[in-house]
């Protein structure tokens, strides 16, 4: 009898064994890895996005490196601009800083991701097959990317550790500051490759805004202005010129219109980053018109200038227009308008 | 009638007995409680060692049919002792008193994982909550409320008032800081991370266990505590139905002192010219023309109603030798004291055991809820959808309605009317869950059960929010809308066999195999839309919409498996022992760590059973215990925290359309070591009895390290990554609890219970690698920037409120060097570092949210058919960083006339609040507040009617009222608030079986910002029995 029933048991338990498994390998439904992101020329063409997007990250309404912190950091802290916001920004204007101030922190955090995702993608391209030119091209541009990250970093703290592979991040060891000499060579090389790899300028079809033989020389330029070797600057500065004097490059006609809403892009630009208000847009270009801007309503305003102040101008001084020319609101832009900038 | 039925029935059984020569013999008689002498309807009586069973009728008589040579009869019901009776040869009545079993916890039964066992028989310290002590009274909505105050090392933090609102449990302090810190429940042997929602009314009982001993073996996910969750099943005995219903008013309990709308310009204007540079302009803020405006609105009493709530739970249950259900369905409702908020919870349960012989036995246990909430956001930010921010700050001399009905919105864009934004911003949640396990037992020897259970969990949490082309925002956008899905499935299987043996009187032995295997899987969908031609769609036609702002998708899985054993062994019912150890692998580790071991070990001691203790006559039981163990936490955020993960993102390279591209995410380099934090712990325990035990008392001290902490370590940052998930550092808990149940007055007629409890706990972080954890809060203001104001630094404990040491306002006159820049009115801060200057390096420790003790109080009395009970709990010793007084004091309240001018010098409120001075930051002492307090949090009557009809055989009908007075010298709302623990636990995740925790909840608690207004219940409820 109680063997019988020792059988039912065993036939109870008998599903729990057929199921009972102890393997734990988790299957990855949505999730991209180290592992599978890097393995075809789409692959790579989506990273190489990736190093553009860091250059202005969190995109919608960001405000890390060139989407808002940067200007903090190069034009508040001198006679460019002026913060009255309490806090870290009116630290910077009033020189009252110290280290804990959360714009050198941040600058310095997405500066290096930038070198960081650069080195990565350079780590990875070797495998991948692809067109060589093609991977010349893309190589060209990370090491542009990396190369202008390299140029902020030392504009604003000089010495700083110099990276150019990709090290296990749990091990970076407390890495020396390299003199900035250093560092700008690294910035040279990576500039020469983009003159010498990089197109005049890019098709609309392969997008507009990417790094041209011409951004790198002007980068280039300005490292050797910086290092006040003039010389060198000239040949970059005269490779400018000369591919101005080929059409690639055109000044526009009157300054008002160069950051007028309507201009998005035009040939007076040697490298920019481009924004569209709904998914792509940036702290800088979606608080900079005035708050009852068409595309870009409702913004509280940063950067702009006071209304105070613009209506000092004489409406016959054409530097009133520079201000907000052509950025459409709801409202007249005129004396009476509230929809001003920072108010 | 009856009574001659009976007795006719007696007669005619009589006849038959000895017709059939003594085969049976029928026994009659009554059953009552020994105390009152109230018959005792319902109670089961049995024949031992026989299926003959009868339940005793409305007045308590039962007729039963003996089988002959059987003299025992075994009388039970829920409450009472369970009592044999001897019957001589020849008797045929009995009377049966039973006494209540209140006073008797010893005997009760205690669930212990995977098992039961006899209170009086447990080695580790486990606090038990009977469903009588959950659902007496009050506005109890779900398990956590109905924990509070109730068991010692037991914290439950209503982290929001809100409807819904999200409450965090902790057993025995923090354990981890990134990882969730919340116990795991198991409800009916199947593990949840939200047990905490279901129906308190379907409660049997909670087991909490709080040692490791006690909780190891459940291993990995024991090491915040385990809730073992008991709903109420079918009986043997009559059929019942039950209602038990409560209707509540809410109202807020006393506000803010707010300025009226003329000081509010005035106050403006001079705070405008104080600023530098604006000396000279006396309007700058107001003109002229509109400080003569009388508009005066008071947002707060705009924004509020009398709340209500209400719940109706029916239940019913029976049971026959082979079948026992329990059926049961419950409404819950609130409609919240701030408009536009409510929570409701539509829910059912079937509970089926059945027998289908001496051998096998079987069972269901079916859980169906919809949750339906109308919710707001507090999750203490600036951002337009934190509702309460606007109520508490926005400028009371704007109208809410215009004269033609519509919003008062001024010009200038400083938000919308707070009102508009309450009640225009839609955001309903819909949380469903359907839960089902079922259990096969096998019972193939004496002493030998094994039981399968295999279940599945399906959750559905849905949040759809639209903001009408008539609110602020919706207006710009021409209506914005959002839903996001997340549905979760869980499936559990797991084995055990358990044996019990006894070899003679001496040696008594049990042990425990078991298999266990869970798989969670999660998907979310969701999308954004603006540009509506029409408000009538709401979120429910998102393709009607021209833009699409946003849409994703994803999808995770989480596994756990795990083998466990234990075994028991007691020599002389005097000397106790229980080992256990657990082995389990989870799916969020690196291949080489997913596997770790968790043991156990107790002993325990029943010093009553040795003569020397019971010849000091002063115990009635008194019992030793000491325990040690491991258990682990796997409980880290995200599916895969041990790979490297890439994320998409994306640029415009032509200013038109986006191109979408991937990068690594700063956040997970990867780590291939990941492994499990693993907590160890001492403790040891004494449970005394005084008086017959009409004095319980349990003390347990322990002692608990936590190692292996798994952490986002800081990385550095020109290693391109800011994070990585690692396992660094260690902290630790000690404590001590005391439990106290006393009988003081056990009359016939009056009774007078007491249970206190009360816990101190001690945390302190011992390592957290090689830098201070800082964590940020949001900025109070959207013209300053956000500043950390918590730490999680080595020596401290967690919820260490960090900035400056505040040191009044300087004075005309004063030079205080280390603020140059200071003018006269500017706060002053202490130079902690020493340096000659204020800056970052001066901020320190300024506050601890960690209570010094928390404490529970409550008292029953009964007298005839009343009752009453009074429920005290409180907290000492922990601080609140309050930022919404920050804001108030600055400009709101009429704090701000009190703040320092040329003429008002004797203040410690500076001239311009703490955002526009030089040297400092806003984050100081000057906003920590001791938030200690005392909350009368229930007072219940309640007069039972006990019926002699046929139809209802109880009804007890009562009043309550809960948070009557809270004794605190917080200024806030409510002391008991947690903003971070909030933010960082959103419902929507909570339903899709999403760890909550995260490094915020744990180490920034004790932040009070924008928090849903407290409330204070009155309530009349009844509960019938038929």
């Amino acid at each position: 009898m109680k063997n019988i029933r020792m059988k039912y048991l065993l036939l109870a338990f008998l599903p729990v064994m057929a199921f009972s498994c102890t393997k734990l390998e988790p299957r990855v439904y949505s999730d991209l890895t180290s592992e599978n992101a890097y393995l075809t020329e789409s692959d790579i063409d989506a990273a190489l996005t990736g190093v553009y997007a860091d250059i202005a990250p969190y995109k919608g309404d960001g405000w890390m490196y060139y989407n808002g912190y940067l200007v903090m950091t190069t034009d508040y802290t001198t006679d460019m601009g002026f913060s009255t916001a309490a806090g870290d920004p009116s630290k910077l204007s009033d020189l009252t800083y110290d280290d804990n101030n959360r714009y050198f922190r941040y600058n310095w955090q997405y500066m290096y991701q930038v070198i960081s995702n650069a080195n990565i993608l350079l780590s990875k391209i070797d495998a991948v097959p692809m067109d060589d030119a093609k991977k010349q091209s893309v190589i060209a541009q990370a090491r542009f990317l990396r190369a202008l990250s390299y140029r902020d970093l030392t504009d604003a703290w000089g010495p700083v550790p110099l990276i150019t592979e990709v090290i296990p991040p749990a091990e970076a060891p407390a890495l020396p500051l390299t003199p900035v000499a250093d560092v700008d060579k690294v910035i040279i090389e990576d500039c020469k490759f983009g003159i010498d790899n990089l197109p005049e300028s890019w098709a609309a079809s392969d997008g507009l805004s990417r790094a041209t033989k011409g951004a790198s020389a002007a980068l280039l330029a300005n490292v050797y202005l910086r290092a006040h070797d003039y010389q060198n600057a000239k040949i970059y500065v005269d490779m400018i010129l000369a591919l101005r004097d080929k059409g690639v490059y055109k000044l526009n006609a009157d300054f008002k219109n160069v950051w007028s809403e309507s201009n998005k892009f035009d040939k007076g630009f040697i490298f920019c980053i481009l924004h569209e208000p709904a998914l792509n847009g940036g702290e800088i270009t979606n608080h900079f018109g005035p708050t009852d801007n068409k595309e870009v309503p409702g913004r509280w305003q940063y950067y702009g200038v006071s209304l105070d102040f613009w209506r000092k101008y004489s409406d016959s001084d054409p530097r009133k227009q520079f201000f907000y020319y052509n950025y459409e609101g709801d409202a007249a832009r005129d004396d009476n308008t509230e929809n001003g900038f920072f108010i | 009638m009856t009574k001659f039925l009976s007795h006719f029935l007696v007669l005619f059984c009589t006849f038959l007995t000895i017709e059939s020569y003594a085969q049976t013999r029928a026994v009659n008689g009554k059953v009552a409680d020994a105390a009152t002498g109230s018959p005792l309807s319902g109670a089961t009586i049995s024949v031992k060692e026989s299926n003959t069973t009868s339940v005793a009728d409305a007045n308590g008589d039962f007729t039963v049919q003996l089988p002959s040579g059987n003299t025992t009869l075994i009388v039970s019901f829920v409450g009472y002792d369970t009592k044999t009776v001897n019957l001589d040869a020849q008797q045929d009545s009995v009377n049966v008193l039973m006494s209540s079993s209140i006073g008797n916890q010893l005997s009760d039964v205690v669930v212990v994982g995977y098992g039961t066992q006899k209170r009086s028989d447990l080695t580790g310290a486990i606090t038990t909550v009977k469903a009588s002590e959950l659902t007496l009274g009050g506005t109890v909505s779900n398990v956590g409320q109905a924990l509070r105050g109730k068991a010692a090392g037991v914290q439950v933090m209503q982290n929001s008032n809100a409807p819904g609102g999200s409450i965090s449990i902790k057993v025995r302090g923090p354990n981890s800081i990134n990882s969730s810190n919340e116990p795991l429940y198991v409800v009916d042997g199947m593990p949840t991370t939200n047990g905490i929602d279901i129906n308190p009314n379907d409660i049997e009982s909670m087991d909490i266990l709080k040692d490791a001993s006690a909780a190891a073996i459940y291993g990995a996910r024991g090491a915040n505590g385990v809730v073992i969750i008991t709903t109420k099943r079918g009986k043997t005995g009559k059929p019942q139905i039950s209602y038990n219903g409560y209707y509540g008013v809410q109202g807020i309990t006393d506000h803010y002192d707010m300025l009226s709308g003329k000081e509010y310009m005035q106050l403006a204007n001079d705070l405008y010219r104080e600023r530098e540079g604006k000396q000279d302009q006396e309007y700058g803020v107001y003109t002229e023309s509109q400080l003569r405006s009388d508009v005066n609105t008071d947002w707060i009493k705009e924004a509020t109603r009398k709340g209500t709530i209400s719940s109706h739970t029916v239940q019913y249950q029976s049971g026959g030798e082979y079948t026992k259900v329990l059926g049961s369905v419950g409404y819950f409702g609130q409609q919240g004291v701030l408009k536009n908020t409510n929570f409701n919870r539509f829910s059912g349960r079937i509970n089926v055991d059945q027998k289908i012989n001496d051998f096998i036995k079987t069972g269901v246990s079916m859980y169906a809820q919809r949750i339906k909430s109308n919710v707001q956001d507090y999750g203490g930010n600036i951002l337009q959808s934190n509702v309460m921010l606007g109520i508490l700050t926005y400028d009371p001399t704007v109208p809410v309605y215009n004269k033609d009905g519509s919003f008062g919105r001024p010009p200038g864009g400083r938000g919308d009317n707070p009102i508009a934004n309450l009640l225009l911003r839609e955001n309903d949640l819909t949380l469903d869950r359907l839960n089902g396990v079922a259990y096969l037992e096998v019972k193939p020897m004496k002493d030998l059960t094994g039981r399968i259970n295999v279940g599945t969990e399906i959750g559905h949490a849905f949040t759809g929010s639209y903001l009408p082309r008539s609110s602020y925002q919706g207006s710009i956008d021409n209506g914005v809308a959002n839903t996001t899905d997340v549905t979760s499935n869980r499936q559990l299987l797991d084995a055990t066999l358990n044996y019990t043996k006894d070899f003679g009187e001496e040696h008594s032995f049990g042990a425990l195999a078991g298999y266990a295997y869970e798989m969670t899987t999660t998907e979310n969908r969701t999308i954004g839309v603006k540009n509506f031609s029409t408000d009538v769609f709401g979120f429910y036609n998102v393709g009607a919409a021209s833009t699409i702002t946003g849409v994703g998708s994803g999808k995770g899985e989480y596994k756990l498996i795990s083998m466990f054993g234990r075994l028991n062994y007691s020599y002389l019912d005097k000397y106790l022992v229980t080992f256990t150890i657990r082995r389990d692998g989870s799916s969020k580790f690196g291949a080489n760590h997913r596997w770790g071991y968790f043991p156990s070990g107790a002993f325990a001691w029943k010093m009553d059973k040795e003569e020397f203790i019971q010849n000091l006559n002063t115990f009635s039981s008194l019992k030793f215990r000491v325990g040690y163990g491991r258990t682990g936490n796997d409980q880290i955020p995200g599916n895969y925290p041990f790979l490297d993960g890439v994320e998409p993102t994306r640029v415009t390279y032509d200013g038109t359309t986006n191109t979408g591209g991937t990068h690594p995410s700063a956040t997970s380099p990867g780590n291939d070591d990941l492994k499990w934090e693993t907590t160890t712990q001492y403790n040891v325990g004494l449970d005394m009895g005084f008086l017959k035990n009409r004095i319980l008392v349990t003390l347990d001290g322990y002692y608990k390290k936590t190692t292996d902490l798994l952490l986002a370590r800081s990385l550095a940052l020109y290693s391109g990554f800011t994070t990585q998930n690692a396992n660094i550092g260690s902290l630790e808990n000690r404590g001590i609890e005391v439990d106290v149940t006393s009988h003081n007055i056990t009359g016939s007629k009056f009774t007078w219970d007491s249970r206190v409890n009360f816990s101190m706990n001690r945390n302190k972080v011992l390592d957290v690698g090689k830098t201070d954890i800082f964590l940020t809060s949001s900025k109070p203001q959207g013209f300053v920037s956000e500043e950390q104001f918590a730490v999680i630094r080595a020596g401290e404990s967690l919820g260490s409120l960090f900035g400056y040491v505040y040191d009044g306002v300087i004075q005309e006159g004063e030079t205080y060097t280390p603020q140059p820049s200071s003018l006269a009115g500017d706060p002053k801060f202490v130079d902690v570092n020493g340096d000659g200057i204020i800056n970052s390096g001066d901020r320190t420790i300024i506050g601890s949210a960690m209570p010094k003790f928390i404490y529970g109080l409550t008292n029953t009395f009964n007298y005839r058919n009343f009752d009453l009970s009074i429920f005290f709990h409180g907290s000492v010793g922990n601080d609140l960083l309050n930022m919404s007084r920050m804001n108030l004091e600055w400009n709101r309240t009429t704090d701000a006339l009190n703040r320092w001018t040329p003429t008002n010098t004797n203040t410690d409120i500076p001239r311009n609040g703490f955002y526009y001075m030089k040297h400092g930051g806003y984050i100081n002492s000057h906003f920590i507040e001791r938030a200690s307090f005392l909350r009368m949090k229930n007072v219940t009557v309640g007069y039972t009617l006990h019926s002699r009809s046929k139809v209802i055989n109880s009804a007890r009908l009562y009043l309550a009222v809960e948070n009557l007075f809270t004794l605190t010298k917080y200024s806030g709302w409510d002391p008991e608030v947690d903003t971070k623990a909030y933010e960082s636990n959103p419902s929507q995740s909570n339903a899709a079986g999403t760890p909550k925790g995260g490094q915020t909840a744990s180490g920034g608690s004790g932040l009070d910002f924008n928090s849903y207004p407290a409330m204070r219940t009155a309530t009349i409820g009844i509960n019938l029995n038929f």
